[in-house]
């Protein structure tokens, strides 16, 4: 059974189509891309399937492990083993680092009928990931998000991924807004977590990223639907010919 | 636009019976006759056995009461209070004071427990807060007198403090709000009933926190209590109260007063976390909290921190303040205030610079949902004398729906040209893409609610005691959702 | 109007507002009601005979007099009004709702002068307003009110000036049509005995601007009080102002905006400077009703106190039913920085000098905010003049043949 399983998606923003029929199916252990111009859906395509308001599904279905993911909460889904890694990651004044990722992995653990995890134990793992991705204590200490650099609001989700270890990642315009360095801690962030029982969903722009992280699919999307769907190679072809003919055909 | 309004219904749907103090402990009274006249302050002075100036005192202020007319500038609207269906005085009936705890009625020591207040020392963490408990108008225990006997603090009921202390009550009380000084204190002053006293001598460091819990129980009874806290030259002392109420249909009134002293190189911090019951959410009952707090900075280098967290009550009318004599003193006011259903709160403080070089920082965080209105209101007044007085303010709302309404009315006065004042007030709501965020990591509306609201009071939460801080954090969520916890 | 009797009499019972009233809290009246001024003669006015120079703003513009209250075409350029504006005198409108409780309303004048600019006209020069004021213990009643058709575009300047113990009371009504925009600079330079007492009810419908400044130096008493309504969307309403007190001066500016519909924008700086016996008072309000989403609003006042016997009095509010907005207002209350001073002397510029300078610096800031390039310039002469003579002798103004 594959891990994610979209078919014919059909999604309303402020009473306009923007998805028209999307098909798109992701088998665990899988890395996904998905490329295309502004305005295709992509972004609309994370928020459907993380369950943002104000995204209305007006036909298809979305299946997450066999279940529907449409059906649930925005922090159902979550729990479940749903991740966006945010493009724009937001500030919460106020709410330490640690407080936050503490609130997090216990709704999940409530979730799946777990005890909270104990206090030390959680600081020592949270510690030991946040070292791999360069953040410091101070960092956790501080409000999440706020006065972070880009660079910093991305570290801070990939550790966010580390910690709560996901099913489903969808990484949403991760290399906007990113130096090469950071580009290659995230990315690294992201390969760590490469594994069998896991898939990949990468919505980007442009391929620099997939240089970093290898996809095993690619499919562009463009006016709301997959317009074509191939290897890592059609990823070179896009970023050599760009979005004209697609941008074309959907016209 | 949906999160928005489910969180909005979520915070609707939460009515008043999701307040765990509301209980009712059923015991024995002894009360006064309903109303108030010169018999009934006789009766409470007599009750209490006080000496003749106390009395006279009393009688003093309830004829200037009598002249006065109610406060009608702060923005909240209530039916007029009828001051003769009030009881002025009730009291678990004992024939005598118990000695010790093994003598208090049982029943009232398991109401304590239930609030989580335990009276038996040996249940308290390692002695690391004294308690004196309150009970509708008289204060029914307190811990750990022994050991704060032994570095010379006085902590107990303000009645006794009349009996073994009288040259230090009859010396500060009203000594920071005169008999005369508003309404409420001045009915206070007719009308009080206990409170707690605190002396700290010179230069001690108070070895532990000291808390006051108060409990108004018995029905269309008025909770006046009285609190005087001395902080002799160079001593230091934390202070904390809480307080909770049985959820009743009828509006009860809570009207005290609170008086802090700080000699030189003195400090005293006084925290609150504030539960009365707050009504339900249609405003049925609940407490009018009508409160004069105010501390004196009288020597130099002293400082006064007021900290409060007020989560209850159906109307909040309080302004705990300070006055900065001596010079180089320094004052502090913390608020967070939560108005939710149809709770109206005007609080905020008055910080009067006097001396040179005084400085007084003001935080409030003011969250306002339901059908709540929720006003900062506060005065910062820099006297000629004041050279080099500075005063920080920050005044944030926060509002969740669009039924409820956010104000800020700051007074700011100079009379100096070497002081700095600043003051910055604004106003947000929670924003869908934070909330989003949360649930997105996993965090249910109610939960990512709670942390958003936290997150928006750190600033005032961190200066709570640890043991407060806990406590407060939790009654945020509960106020806003009703299940956390 | 020829009706001499005392000002007391004609308010009646209800008396002068005291700082009870919570509106007056900062500003008392017992001054004006001590000087008990009778309402000037219908024909006071005419002893003047000619606009005085020096004070009023040196703007290119279209003069429109007023002596003592009444309109004076013989001094006015009433035949030389750019094209789609009029002028006319006529019956004073009644006065807005939220005023009829004031007493001092109730000495509204008969007549207002009124400024039309039709609709889709965008006149193509300013005009000025000029109230000139002499006499003493007398009341005058300026009073103009101002409507711009739909996509309307004015200037429009309002200068105050006079001599002796006389008290005006102004009143303008100010109306926005759909789409205009209005550009309103007040200089209050009344004479320093003067009681200046203004109300300036501002009603915005949707998509106008409305560009507002008021420079105060005049009066012994002043008090600028204004009412926005903002009664439509997408309007953007800038509300500035600077006003500078010295020795036996207190002035006072009420504002009160009121944001009635959504996504309206309001933005409010003020900037004081007070001198030895000088008291300033800022009031400022905004209201947020439920409907009014999206609004952002914004407000600052600013003072700067230059002397131990100066006293500022703040009172910046904020009261808020709708919950998607943007709101927040400040006060700072200070001293000129002493590094500033020191590093200006330490290159060599001595202390009185370093303090004009740093003071000119922190009102140009101010005066920045006029949308209107010539006035802005004008007025930042006014600010230079004020501060040449500030700690000495008050400017005295002559007018011509008005003490004969």
């Amino acid at each position: 059974m594959s891990l994610l399983e979209v078919r014919n998606l059909r999604a309303d923003v402020d009473g306009k189509e923007i998805l028209k029929g999307l098909d798109l199916t992701i088998n665990a252990g899988e890395v996904h891309a998905i490329m295309g111009p502004n305005g295709s859906g992509k972004s609309t395509l994370s928020y459907v399937l993380a369950g943002r308001d104000g995204y209305e599904v007006t036909g298809g279905e979305v299946l997450f492990d066999g279940k529907d993911l449409l059906e649930q909460a925005a922090d159902e889904r979550a729990n479940d083993g749903l991740f966006l890694a945010f493009q724009y990651p937001v500030e919460l004044p106020g709410v330490a680092g640690m407080t936050f990722l503490r609130e997090a992995v216990n709704s999940k653990r409530r979730h799946n009928g777990e005890d909270e995890i104990d206090a030390m134990g959680f600081l020592k793992l949270v510690r030991a990931k946040a070292k791999t991705l360069g953040i410091s204590d101070e960092m956790l200490k501080r409000a999440v998000n706020v006065g972070f650099s880009g660079g910093e609001k991305k570290r801070n989700e990939a550790l966010q991924m580390a910690v709560l270890e996901p099913r489903m990642m969808v990484l949403d315009e991760t290399d906007s807004g990113l130096d090469i360095d950071a580009l290659k801690v995230v990315a690294e962030g992201v390969n760590a977590m490469r594994s069998p029982d896991r898939g990949i969903l990468i919505i980007t722009h442009y391929q620099r990223l997939l240089d970093y992280i290898v996809p095993d699919k690619v499919h562009v999307l463009a006016d709301g639907q997959i317009q074509r769907s191939g290897g890592k190679e059609l990823a070179v072809e896009l970023e050599k010919k760009g979005y004209a003919e697609y941008i074309g055909a959907a016209a | 636009m949906a999160a928005t309004a489910e969180t909005v219904d979520q915070v609707q749907d939460n009515s008043g019976d999701k307040y765990k103090y509301g209980f009712v402990t059923d015991i024995e009274m002894d009360t006064a006759p309903i109303g108030l006249s010169e018999d009934i302050i006789r009766f409470i002075s007599a009750k209490k056995e006080e000496p003749e100036w106390l009395l006279d005192w009393r009688l003093q202020a309830y004829h200037r009461w009598l002249e006065m007319e109610e406060p009608t500038w702060a923005k909240v609207n209530y039916p007029k209070i009828n001051f003769q269906d009030i009881y002025y005085y009730a009291a678990p009936s004992t024939k005598e004071k118990p000695k010790s705890l093994d003598e208090v009625d049982p029943e009232l020591l398991r109401t304590y427990e239930k609030l989580g207040i335990p009276l038996r020392e040996q249940e308290v963490l390692a002695g690391v807060v004294a308690v004196d408990a309150v009970f509708d108008s008289v204060s029914v225990a307190t811990t750990y007198k022994g050991k704060l006997e032994e570095v010379g603090v006085i902590f107990g009921s303000f009645s006794e403090a009349v009996k073994t202390h009288p040259e230090l009550v009859r010396k500060y009380l009203g000594s920071v709000v005169p008999a005369s000084d508003n309404y409420y204190a001045t009915l206070n002053s007719a009308v009080f009933t206990d409170g707690s006293f605190v002396y700290i001598p010179k230069g001690v460091r108070c070895p532990m926190e000291l808390s006051t819990y108060f409990r108004i129980n018995a029905e269309n009874t008025g909770q006046f209590e009285r609190t005087l806290i001395i902080a002799e030259e160079g001593s230091y002392v934390s202070y904390l109260e809480g307080c909770t109420a049985p959820q009743r249909d009828e509006n009860q009134l809570h009207a005290a007063v609170v008086e802090l002293v700080a000699m030189k190189d003195a400090e005293i911090k006084y925290s609150t976390v504030q539960n009365w019951y707050p009504g339900d959410e249609t405003g049925k009952g609940g407490i009018y909290n009508f409160v004069t707090k105010r501390g004196v900075c009288r020597g130099a280098n002293s400082k006064i921190s007021w900290t409060q967290v007020e989560t209850g009550s159906a109307i909040t009318w309080k302004y705990p303040s300070c006055v900065l004599q001596g010079d180089n003193s320094v004052g502090e006011f913390y608020s967070v205030a939560i108005t939710n259903n149809a709770q109206q709160a005007d609080t905020g403080t008055k910080m009067i610079h006097v001396g040179k070089n005084t400085r007084s920082t003001i935080i409030s965080k003011g969250i306002s949902a339901g059908k709540a209105d929720n006003t900062y209101r506060g005065l910062v007044k820099i006297l000629p004398r004041a050279e080099g007085a500075r005063n920080y303010t920050q005044c944030d709302s926060l509002l969740i729906g669009d039924t409820c309404g956010a104000h800020t009315t700051p007074y700011i006065e100079s009379r100096n040209p070497s002081a700095r004042v600043e003051h910055e007030a604004t106003t947000s709501r929670i924003s869908e893409d934070q909330l989003f965020y949360c649930r997105q990591r996993g965090l249910n509306e109610e939960d990512a609610v709670g942390l958003i609201v936290n997150g928006f009071c750190k600033e005032v939460m961190k200066e709570l005691p640890m043991e407060f801080a806990v406590e407060a954090q939790k009654l945020i969520g509960i106020s806003l959702e009703g299940s956390v916890g | 109007m020829t009706d001499r009797t005392l000002l007391l009499d004609k308010i009646g019972g209800a008396g002068l507002p005291t700082p009870r009233v919570e509106s007056w809290k900062y500003t008392d009246l017992k001054a004006l009601a001590r000087l008990n001024p009778v309402l000037a003669d219908a024909n006071s006015g005419q002893s003047i005979t000619a606009v005085p120079t020096g004070t009023l703003p040196e703007i290119e513009a279209a003069q429109i007099v007023l002596t003592n209250g009444e309109l004076r075409p013989d001094l006015s350029d009433l035949t030389a009004l750019p094209e789609g504006v009029t002028v006319e005198e006529t019956d004073a409108p009644a006065p807005p709702e939220f005023w009829r409780e004031d007493a001092l309303v109730g000495l509204a004048p008969g007549t207002a002068i009124a400024i039309r600019v039709a609709k889709g006209v965008e006149a193509s020069k300013p005009l000025h307003v000029i109230s000139i004021a002499s006499g003493d213990a007398m009341a005058i009643r300026p009073s103009v009110t101002v409507s711009l058709g739909e996509a309307a575009r004015l200037v429009l300047i309002e200068s105050h000036i006079g001599d002796g113990t006389y008290f005006t009371n102004v009143t303008a009504n100010v109306t926005l049509a759909r789409a205009a925009a209005l550009g309103h600079y007040k200089l209050q330079a009344d004479g320093r005995s003067a009681f200046h007492i203004a109300r300036t009810a501002l009603t915005l419908g949707d998509n106008t601007e409305y560009d507002g400044f008021r420079l105060s130096t005049g009066g012994t008493l002043a008090r600028d009080e204004i009412r926005a309504t903002l009664d439509g969307s997408h309007i953007e309403a800038r509300l500035n102002g600077a006003y500078m007190a010295g020795d036996g001066q207190h002035i006072d500016t009420t504002s009160f905006i009121d944001h009635a519909k959504p996504e309206c924008r309001s933005h409010q700086v003020f900037k004081g400077v007070l001198d030895a016996g000088g008291r300033g008072v800022f009031q400022g309000k905004i209201l947020v009703r439920p409907d009014a989403q999206k609004t952002d609003g914004y407000q600052m006042n600013r003072a700067l106190m230059l002397s131990p016997d100066a006293e500022i009095d703040s009172k910046p509010e904020l009261e808020i039913y709708a919950d998607d907005v943007k709101c927040s207002h400040g006060a700072t209350i200070g001293e000129l920085e002493e590094n500033q001073l020191f590093y200006l002397m330490a290159r060599g510029i001595p202390r009185d000098r370093a303090r004009h300078l740093l003071i000119e610096a922190y009102l140009a800031d101010a005066v920045e905010h006029v949308g209107h390039e010539p006035t802005r310039a004008a007025f930042q002469k006014t600010i230079s003049a004020w501060l040449q003579h500030h700690d000495g002798t008050p400017e005295t103004l002559e007018i011509r043949g008005a003490r004969t």
